[in-house]
């Protein structure tokens, strides 16, 4: 993953990362956060937007700062760094929109050789698990570090 | 991991330029966004269960 990414701050568990998405729309301030699922060894990705005024995440704001790109390989960044030091654990990923969802297949795609030599990826597709390959759309993702 | 000894902050060697530890974020903070999407994670996985058995020891 040779791409252009943001500089990470992360916290000192390595469970939440924040970096600053700078583009045609000024600064962003972003969030990633791995919070436990109800199975211990499941951890969602969640991301988004961070409110510098109250603290809060959210994903539902367009920011259309012009770097996705960039963006997506920050997220990637994190999820290496995280699964680095929790090797044992699955990552779900799922957006909370489809357009989000397809932004994060677009990620893995154009970054695909590089995250499957690091990663194992299945997609959720009509309902069930399947290794990921290219040009399928999937409603949810799981990696897992190899 | 190097420590940055004006800062105090744990830098990674390989990756110095790219990703450093703020004690100040707080990953124990609740989020309702993140809670909603831990929810619907959690009733995606009853649903479809997973593709492979956490049980076993990979190979």
């Amino acid at each position: 993953m040779n791409q252009p990414r943001y500089l990470l701050e992360v916290s000192a568990d390595f469970m939440a990362f924040e970096f600053v998405s700078e583009g045609r729309n000024g600064k962003i301030p972003k969030a990633i956060r791995y919070t436990q699922t109800e199975n211990p060894l499941i951890w969602n990705l969640g991301f988004g937007d961070l409110d510098s005024t109250s603290g809060e995440i959210n994903d539902l704001a367009v920011s259309d700062n012009g770097d996705s790109k960039q963006v997506l390989a920050t997220v990637a960044q994190s999820c290496l760094e995280f699964s680095s030091r929790f090797p044992e654990v699955l990552i779900y990923a799922e957006g909370s929109t489809p357009a989000r969802t397809r932004l994060y297949q677009m990620g893995i795609c154009q970054n695909y050789v590089a995250i499957n030599e690091l990663f194992r990826i299945w997609g959720l597709f009509k309902g069930q698990w399947q290794p990921f390959t290219l040009g399928k759309n999937y409603t949810a993702f799981l990696v897992k570090h190899r | 991991m190097i420590l940055n000894m004006k800062t105090g902050q744990l830098k990674k060697e390989r990756d110095c330029n790219i990703i450093h530890v703020n004690p100040a974020i707080d990953s124990a903070r609740k989020h309702p966004f993140i809670e909603k999407k831990v929810e619907q994670a959690n009733k995606t996985l009853r649903q479809v269960g997973l593709p492979i058995d956490l049980n076993t020891p990979a190979h």
